[in-house]
């Protein structure tokens, strides 16, 4: 048994290893006191403030990002983006959500794929050539980058990485890290951070004051809900559970829309559960929620074909699933910015009297 | 040793029954395995259909790797080889990945609907992928004389249907690209149901069928010219011990996944703790040492503290290597002055 551990010692050592060499630099506040500070209310990722004439807008602990409109001097460890841009790529559909609702189409001049794109005047500008699909993160083809011209790339980093190529080729990075928001209003909060890049400020924050007071407001009428039912999430492949942690967005849309989430610990936003772990937390769950792609109609038959002991839980004895399928949804392009309309799904499946008779889901309804 | 071996089995099947990652008191795990009813619900489904399915499968498809490796191993006479050798679990890996990557592309609906209902579906092109291989292994066999000129081509295949899964891979989008990849880390609790009495009656057959091989196994071992001989039809001994153990690695990667490890390293393992190269003893006892492996593997990889089951795959070598390799070396140390 020492030699197992002293072999999980070594592997410990190494990836502290490898996180430490990660660590950027720290900014530089070495300019003159901020003028005006216009942080996000719920997003967390990045940081607004107006100094001498210059948008400072920091993202995460490493990036930094002078936007200017003449050419004036900046302060030191920022780097200069002349807005608003012309040209971009996007990497996620949660971005390209961000343009769509500025109506800046024009701009987007590259994608990373179109599968599970439902945007028409996308998938068109993607077919006559106005857009160019550079390929999956990790293997990107540079020449399509170049080609695109971009200003600005925005980026969605993750482990694969890919993006030194493109680094190599002078073009800025701009790490739109949206989808580590953990509050839905934060997700959306974005499309601010996008508003600023392409000089589309106002509309974006007027866009956003109305996702806010629609949000809140049904957030308050469900938290006073007499019942609160239990939800459970996800489905198991090849025996293992990848679940959405209690300190997920799921999560708290849960919690928002009057429901409780089976994992109630605020501690991880994702983790791997074996079967009998879901199924002691989730037995007796009132509600299942399901989102993925299923070619056809999604049924309580194919969920059971699926795996046999999905009908252990009581949410399929009493047909509770929650489905929305992104074959026949555009789910990604949408929920993200207007998170009111999901939050809307959820609480008129968990409290259905909240919201109004002969209400239309727009993605997730109750499998009948 | 053998009844050591059973008694060992015997344990670590019921540790595998008692430890998981949520905590079943032992007198109710007793109780639930005596039928007793009256227990908490939740707690009897995870012993009845996740527990006990998932030692189960690991005990047949740890004997079954490991007969197949050391069918292979004989055949070949080579200590390297293993099931993976000839290209047959990439071919079964190759089946899976055109279900996975290509149900998009192909055929459209119909396939990809067959590939969501199915773990079924992926057994099923596991298991295509896998004969087809083996079915050209085995005319390839007929063709050509020499062990190592059918050992490199079956080699080859195997570096072909990585090829072809790797285009594949290229040019499939991301979230396929990574079901194939978590189906390609192997694990023994995807089979459960109907579908894991099928995958252990399966392998109850093959395993005694296999066994029925050991003495041209035994002849095989003296060499080609001493085994013609003694009246053994070499060609056709060396067929039949492909099939049988092609056969037994298709079916058991068909439900779990390729295992690595398991069938390459317990022959040696069976051999340094019998000190025989009697088939007659060595099968058994090889099927026995791959069993309880395969159990101690799964134990490891649920042990409570890594929440959420480690690959299979990272366990059987991380586990494995360390002790057969110390076993090796104790056995054979000094052998080096003699």
């Amino acid at each position: 048994m020492k030699k197992i551990y002293a072999f999980f010692v070594i592997g410990l050592f190494l990836c502290l290893g490898f996180s430490c060499s990660q660590k950027g630099k720290a900014p530089v506040n070495s300019f003159a006191e901020a003028d005006s500070v216009m942080n996000p209310k719920y997003a967390t990722g990045y940081q607004v403030r107006d100094s001498n004439g210059v948008r400072l807008v920091d993202v995460g602990k490493d990036y930094h990002f002078a936007l200017v409109t003449a050419d004036v001097d900046i302060p030191d460890g920022y780097t200069k983006v002349n807005v608003p841009i012309k040209n971009t790529i996007c990497m996620t559909s949660l971005q390209l959500s961000n343009f769509t609702i500025l109506d800046a189409h024009d701009v987007v001049k590259g994608l990373t794929g179109t599968k599970n794109l439902f945007n028409k005047d996308i998938l068109q500008r993607v077919k006559d050539g106005r857009i160019v699909k550079i390929g999956m993160e990790g293997n990107f083809d540079t020449e399509m980058v170049l080609a695109a011209n971009p200003d600005v790339i925005f980026i969605s980093p993750s482990k694969r990485g890919g993006y030194d190529a493109i680094k190599e080729t002078g073009i800025t990075l701009v790490p739109h890290l949206g989808y580590q928001e953990l509050d839905p209003l934060g997700q959306a909060e974005w499309i601010k951070f996008v508003g600023m890049f392409i000089g589309k400020e106002k509309e974006a924050n007027e866009f956003f004051a109305g996702i806010e007071s629609r949000y809140n407001e049904l957030k308050e009428k469900a938290s006073a809900a007499t019942t609160r039912p239990t939800v459970l999430s996800g489905e198991m492949h090849y025996g293992n559970w990848h679940a959405v942690g209690g300190k997920n967005y799921l999560a708290q849309i849960f919690r928002d829309a009057g429901a409780d989430y089976v994992i109630n610990d605020e501690e991880t936003s994702g983790e791997n559960l074996e079967f009998e772990k879901m199924y002691s937390l989730a037995a007796n769950a009132d509600y299942w929620r399901i989102l993925n792609s299923f070619p056809g109609e999604f049924s309580y038959e194919v969920l059971k074909a699926s795996e046999p002991r999905n009908e252990l839980f009581k949410a399929y004895k009493e047909k509770k699933v929650i489905y929305c399928n992104m074959k026949q949804t555009p789910y990604y392009e949408i929920s993200p910015v207007e998170p009111d309309l999901l939050l809307k799904d959820f609480v008129a499946i968990f409290h259905p009297e909240l919201v109004e008779a002969g209400y239309q889901p727009t993605f997730y309804y109750l499998l009948k | 040793m053998i009844v050591i071996l059973v008694v060992a089995i015997v344990v670590l099947t019921i540790v595998n029954l008692l430890l998981g990652s949520v905590d079943i008191p032992l007198k109710n795990v007793c109780r639930i395995l005596f039928g007793d009813t009256s227990e908490s619900e939740i707690w009897q489904n995870i012993i009845w259909k996740s527990r006990l399915p998932q030692a189960l499968t690991a005990i047949v498809a740890g004997a079954g790797l490991a007969v197949s490796g050391l069918q292979m191993q004989t055949v070949f006479r080579n200590p390297l080889a293993g099931p993976s050798v000839l290209g047959i679990s990439n071919g079964s890996a190759l089946g899976v990945a055109f279900v996975v990557l290509l149900s998009g592309r192909i055929g459209g609906v119909a396939l990809s609907r067959l590939g969501y209902l199915g773990d079924a579906a992926m057994s099923v092109a596991a298991i295509v992928g896998a004969l087809a291989v083996m079915m050209l292994i085995v005319w390839i066999a007929q063709k050509v004389k020499g062990n190592v000129t059918l050992l490199i081509i079956g080699v080859m295949i195997g570096y072909l249907a990585n090829a072809i899964i790797g285009v594949l891979k290229f040019l499939s989008p991301e979230e396929d690209v990574k079901a194939f990849v978590v189906w390609g880390l192997g694990s023994f609790s995807r089979v459960s149901g109907d579908e894991m009495i099928l995958f252990v009656v399966l392998m109850c057959i093959l395993l005694p069928l296999a066994c029925l091989l050991v003495k041209p196994m035994n002849l095989l071992l003296l060499g080609d010219r001493y085994a013609a001989n003694l009246g053994l039809n070499i060609r056709r001994a060396r067929m039949l011990v492909i099939v049988s153990s092609g056969v037994l690695v298709a079916i058991v990667t068909a439900y779990c996944g390729p295992i690595m490890f398991i069938g390459l390293a317990v022959p040696h393992l069976a051999r340094a703790i019998f000190r025989t190269s009697d088939h007659r003893i060595l099968m058994p006892a090889t099927a026995l040492c791959g069993a309880a492996l395969a159990l101690v593997c799964n134990f490891i990889a649920r042990m409570p503290g890594f929440e959420g089951a480690l690959p299979v795959n990272s366990v059987t070598a991380l586990v494995g290597a360390p002790v057969i390799a110390a076993v090796l070396f104790r056995r054979h140390r000094d052998e080096i002055g003699e």
